[in-house]
């Protein structure tokens, strides 16, 4: 209750200590001033009545002792006259009676003696003071017999009328006392309480500059007095303060440093009380925990952790602190969900021991935060689980060309996303599809409706359709009743608007298939796809490479062709000629020895040898290559080959030349001379041709050469799958291999009866090379 | 602490509440109010004896010597003595006749008249100062005044006591008788009414002599204020007289109980001042003859 009492008043009175003293000095002051306001007016009413009652007796008995003789006497106008003379030599008195034992009542009252005051009369002792109340307020009724057993009283009535106006006036005088002690009070002990206080309040500014850190200031106030010893005992406080946390500040500084040094690699680090009443409040995180959680250090500490973790989570911590507690030195990694202030759930990595901070037990937590880990482990599983059923198709895919590739592709995928239904479309050269490959069901018997279904948006915009069955899917046609509420998933095989077909899978009711199976299963079908594209191309390179050798092996046996047909002709020609030239020489050796006139005609049919031997070299060595290509161009090169070849048959040649003065790069032009050599030779051959035109366009860019005959034609696709089967036709493969080692093009248009023309186009680029060889690559 | 400081102030507010009075009696002045005379009811006579005096000194020291005498017989005998006081106009021997008063402290010549009057006897007279049991009667002038013996009081005023004085009065006629002077060889003569004030007048010069109970004048001469003229003989001095119907058992007790007063050990009101200062003596009406004598011839007993 007292306790109450003092807190009810510690609450109620001002904080300021000037303001409390000063509040108290002017209730001490107004109190004393009250209580001696009191005491002076009661006093003084005390002694005033005393002083009336003294009076009172001495004046009453004096009155008494005077008129004793006139009441005995019976003198009543000396009575009268006495007691008139009393009431008005004394203020105080307001009536005054006597008697006498011969004599009636002798008053001072105007108007008839008031009867009740009989009742005063008769009392005993001799002298008297009764006090009555009346209408005139309090009286003292003063009585005195003078001669003691003699019916004879003398009574006075003294009123309390001057006692209460002196009380009013001492009370007024004391008040106004007590107003202006207040004032001086207040002046002085606001004053007092100020030089008083500063010392406290010098020490209230120590204590904050204590606070704020300074713990080297110390007060310097005099001792002697109170505030000197509270002084004193302050700084001896301080230095213990400041001694206490330099050793705590030491001790901190190892666990801050290692805190901060761990908060740096990204451990978030949390100080967890763990004293009775206050297990799990926060003491102290890093900037890294409060990071984690999304709060400020701040806001963190106070806080209990088992708000910071998910619901799921907080047995689980428990359980690990209570271990710790139990004895354990620390925890093992312990993988828990905190629950962030923005309401993400972060998966951490933590472990805990036990310390002591600031003599208290704690525990410090350290967490990290796993969640990116966690995340990339899971996308790496389902990437791995992605690679697998690539590596998977892919190595199914990975064989020559055949339908049982995409069978085989076909299953591991179904494999890897966990189904058992699915199928194949490929487009063919007409846009129609066929299927050509089917698990879970025999979709073979149908009839293919793709691309005209719902799925075949796929092929326009190349990503991964998930649709549900319709009308016009296999798997509803084959199992009508069976498939309410199946989806299929559709992905195309090869990129956007080049796709060779479409994958399908069906996706039974309640199987959950995410984004991360569809993604699979585009990369499946973009890699079937890719693998088809690279069958076909290996098998068109494979037929190419067949080809090539076919190509080389003839060239090899044309080359030992040319090789004896040179060798015949030097050995026919060249050789009969030289051994000629060799007799001549031995016929001229004899002449000059037997006859030496013989030796000019000699010379001269040696000469003749020699120049036909001359001439027989120089057409061997034209016919291999003439030299009109290199010295003259690549036009009068064709022209006289032409000639040579066909006009000398009959046959008229046209020409039609644009820019033809303009020298092309050797190659280019050994290129162009080889394939219209090759032409003409085809049509010196097998045409048959009355006319051929011969024409020649070169720009900036390129070179193109055509030769129109109207001869018989033949049917082009025929001769190249001749070429293919026997070999026989390499010639127009041969220009085409010529044309594409350049970068450039080459094309036969014939039909049987038609005539033929072969036009070519090289590139005068000069990154032709690079061309030529993507080119080649890409052919 | 805080609980004793509310306790002191507690009791602090309840005394000063207490110094407040608080009245005895509730009356009311402005009513019931009586414009005519109001007297008082006195007791009617009881069973005691009633004890009256002659006045002498002023009369409330009168009542007082006499209540405390009354007291102390009361004491002294076990029966009840109260004063008896004679109305206004009346006189003690006649009470004393009449049967409202049984015992009276008179002078001579008080007792004169009761014994003549109504056969009142005389119990003890009293013994002054010097121990006698008589007294004398004084004539005084003033100091400066020429006077100087009872020849020369002719034709100056003179100022006598109480009629009835014996000392003031009987004593003095009869010293003037025998220096032969009358009551008509005064200028002026007066009868003040006790000693004090026969001294009074001398002493101021309203008389030029007095009669004065020796006393007194000699208490006066020796303090300059007076110079006694002459002295006269002793004389039986004053006594207690019982009346007529006090039965002589009682009368005879009260003799027996006052002629054992001591009045040096017994509370006596102002008993020095009195005429029997010392006690009392047994006194005889015959001692009185001379007195009486003269009373009769002055006109104060009837002839």
């Amino acid at each position: 209750m007292k306790q109450n009492w003092l807190l009810l008043l510690n609450r109620w009175l001002p904080r300021r200590l000037v303001t409390r003293l000063t509040l108290g000095m002017i209730f001490i002051v107004v109190g004393a001033g009250l209580v001696t306001t009191l005491a002076i007016n009661q006093i003084l009413a005390y002694n005033l009545r005393q002083e009336l009652s003294n009076s009172g007796r001495a004046i009453t008995t004096s009155l008494g002792e005077n008129l004793a003789n006139a009441l005995l006497e019976g003198s009543l106008a000396s009575i009268q006259d006495t007691l008139d003379n009393a009431v008005r030599a004394n203020n105080d008195v307001v009536y005054a009676f006597a008697y006498g034992p011969h004599t009636p009542v002798v008053h001072t009252f105007q108007d008839g003696f008031p009867l009740d005051l009989l009742r005063l009369t008769g009392q005993s002792p001799a002298l008297d003071e009764t006090l009555i109340l009346t209408e005139q307020g309090l009286l003292h009724d003063f009585s005195y017999r003078p001669l003691d057993g003699i019916p004879a009283e003398v009574h006075l009535g003294f009123s309390e009328k001057r006692i209460l106006a002196e009380q009013s006036k001492v009370t007024g005088i004391v008040l106004g006392l007590t107003a202006l002690g207040c004032l001086l009070a207040t002046v002085m002990a606001y004053a007092v309480s100020r030089v008083a206080t500063s010392p406290l309040v010098e020490l209230t500014r120590r204590v904050h500059r204590m606070d704020e850190g300074r713990l080297d200031e110390r007060l310097s106030l005099p001792l002697g007095d109170e505030v000197g010893e509270l002084a004193a005992a302050f700084n001896a406080m301080a230095d213990r303060i400041q001694a206490a946390i330099e050793r705590l500040t030491r001790s901190e500084m190892g666990y801050r440093i290692l805190l901060e040094a761990a908060g740096e690699v990204g451990e978030g680090i949390a100080l967890l009380s763990d004293s009775p009443g206050e297990e799990g409040k926060l003491l102290f995180v890093n900037d890294t925990f409060a990071r984690l959680t999304g709060f400020a250090p701040a806001d963190l500490l106070g806080m209990n952790v088992s708000s910071l973790l998910a619901p799921d989570s907080v047995q689980t911590a428990a359980q690990v602190w209570a271990a710790i507690r139990s004895g354990a030195a620390r925890s093992g990694l312990t993988e828990l969900t905190l629950a962030t202030r923005h309401g993400e759930h972060l998966t951490v990595e933590s472990a805990a021991t036990r310390i002591e901070y600031r003599e208290q037990p704690a525990l410090v937590w350290f967490v990290r935060d796993i969640s990116e880990r966690k995340q990339r482990e899971r996308e790496l599983r389902l990437r791995n689980r992605e690679l697998a059923a690539l590596n998977a198709v892919a190595f199914a895919m990975s064989e020559p060309y055949s339908p049982d590739m995409f069978q085989r592709g076909l299953r591991e995928a179904l494999q890897a996303l966990g189904l058992e239904i699915g199928w194949v479309f490929l487009l063919n050269t007409n846009g129609a599809s066929e299927v050509v490959a089917a698990e879970g069901a025999e979709f073979r018997s149908l009839p293919p409706r793709f691309p005209a279904c719902e799925c075949g948006k796929i092929l326009s915009t190349g990503e991964a359709a998930l649709v549900a069955v319709g009308e016009d899917c296999l798997l509803r046609r084959l199992r009508a009743s069976s498939t309410q509420g199946w989806r299929h998933a559709t992905v195309p095989l090869g990129r956007a608007g080049s796709a060779l077909g479409a994958l399908s899978v069906a996706i039974p009711p309640g199987h959950a298939f995410e984004q991360e199976n569809l993604r699979l299963l585009a990369s499946i079908g973009q890699q079937m796809g890719v693998a088809l594209e690279n069958a076909r191309l290996w098998e068109e390179l494979r037929q190419k490479e067949q080809l090539r050798a076919e190509l080389l092996a003839r060239a090899l046996q044309a080359q030992e062709g040319e090789r004896k047909r040179i060798a015949r002709e030097l050995h026919d020609a060249t050789g009969q000629s030289l051994n000629a030239i060799l007799f001549g020489l031995k016929a001229v050796e004899s002449a000059a020895q037997n006859d030496p006139s013989q030796i000019s005609n000699l010379l001269t049919r040696l000469k003749a040898s020699v120049s036909d031997t001359v001439r027989e070299l120089q057409e061997i060595i034209y016919a291999l290559r003439p030299s009109v290509l290199d010295d003259l161009g690549l036009i009068p090169a064709l022209r006289w080959y032409a000639e040579t070849f066909l006009e000398a048959e009959g046959t008229r040649v046209e020409w039609q030349i644009s820019n033809g003065e303009r020298r092309l790069p050797p190659e280019i032009e050994t290129a162009l001379f080889r394939i219209g050599q090759e032409a003409i030779t085809n049509i010196r051959k097998y045409a048959s041709a009355r006319r051929v035109l011969i024409s020649l366009a070169v720009n900036e860019r390129s070179a193109r050469l055509q030769v129109v005959d109207d001869g018989v034609g033949f049917d082009v696709e025929e001769a190249l799958a001749h070429t293919r089967r026997d070999g026989r036709g390499l010639g127009l493969l041969g220009m085409r291999e010529r044309a594409e080692l350049l970068g450039g093009w080459l094309r036969v248009e014939s039909s049987p009866g038609g005539g033929t023309r072969v036009t070519v186009e090289l590139s005068l680029d000069e990154e032709r090379s690079h061309e030529k060889d993507s080119h080649s690559a890409g052919r | 602490m805080l609980l004793k400081l509310r306790r002191s102030l507690l009791l602090l507010i309840l005394l000063l509440s207490a110094c407040a009075p608080r009245p005895n009696l509730t009356l009311h002045l402005d009513e019931n109010r009586r414009s005519d005379a109001v007297w008082i009811a006195t007791p009617t006579r009881g069973a005691g004896w009633r004890i009256g005096f002659d006045p002498r000194l002023e009369p409330k020291d009168d009542v007082r010597q006499a209540a405390s005498l009354a007291d102390w017989l009361s004491r002294q005998t076990g029966l009840s003595f109260s004063v008896y006081i004679t109305e206004q106009d009346g006189n003690i021997v006649d009470d004393l006749c009449a049967g409202k008063a049984d015992f009276v402290v008179v002078g001579t010549v008080s007792y004169l008249q009761a014994n003549d009057q109504c056969g009142a006897s005389i119990l003890v007279r009293g013994r002054n100062m010097e121990g006698e049991d008589t007294y004398r009667a004084a004539i005084i002038v003033a100091p400066e005044s020429s006077i100087q013996s009872l020849k020369d009081l002719r034709g100056v005023s003179f100022a006598f006591g109480a009629l009835n004085s014996t000392q003031g009065h009987l004593i003095p006629r009869l010293m003037l008788q025998q220096a032969g002077t009358r009551l008509e060889d005064f200028s002026a003569y007066t009868y003040t009414g006790s000693h004090a004030a026969t001294a009074n007048a001398v002493t101021s010069g309203r008389y030029q002599a007095g009669a004065l109970q020796d006393t007194l004048a000699l208490d006066l001469a020796r303090r300059g204020l007076v110079r006694i003229l002459a002295l006269s003989d002793p004389y039986p001095s004053s006594g207690v007289v019982a009346g007529p119907h006090v039965p002589s058992q009682t009368a005879e007790m009260v003799r027996r109980a006052l002629l054992q007063l001591d009045p040096t050990t017994a509370a006596l009101y102002q008993w020095q001042r009195t005429e029997m200062p010392l006690g009392f003596v047994t006194a005889r009406d015959d001692e009185y003859e001379d007195l009486r004598r003269i009373a009769r011839l002055i006109g104060l007993l009837a002839p």
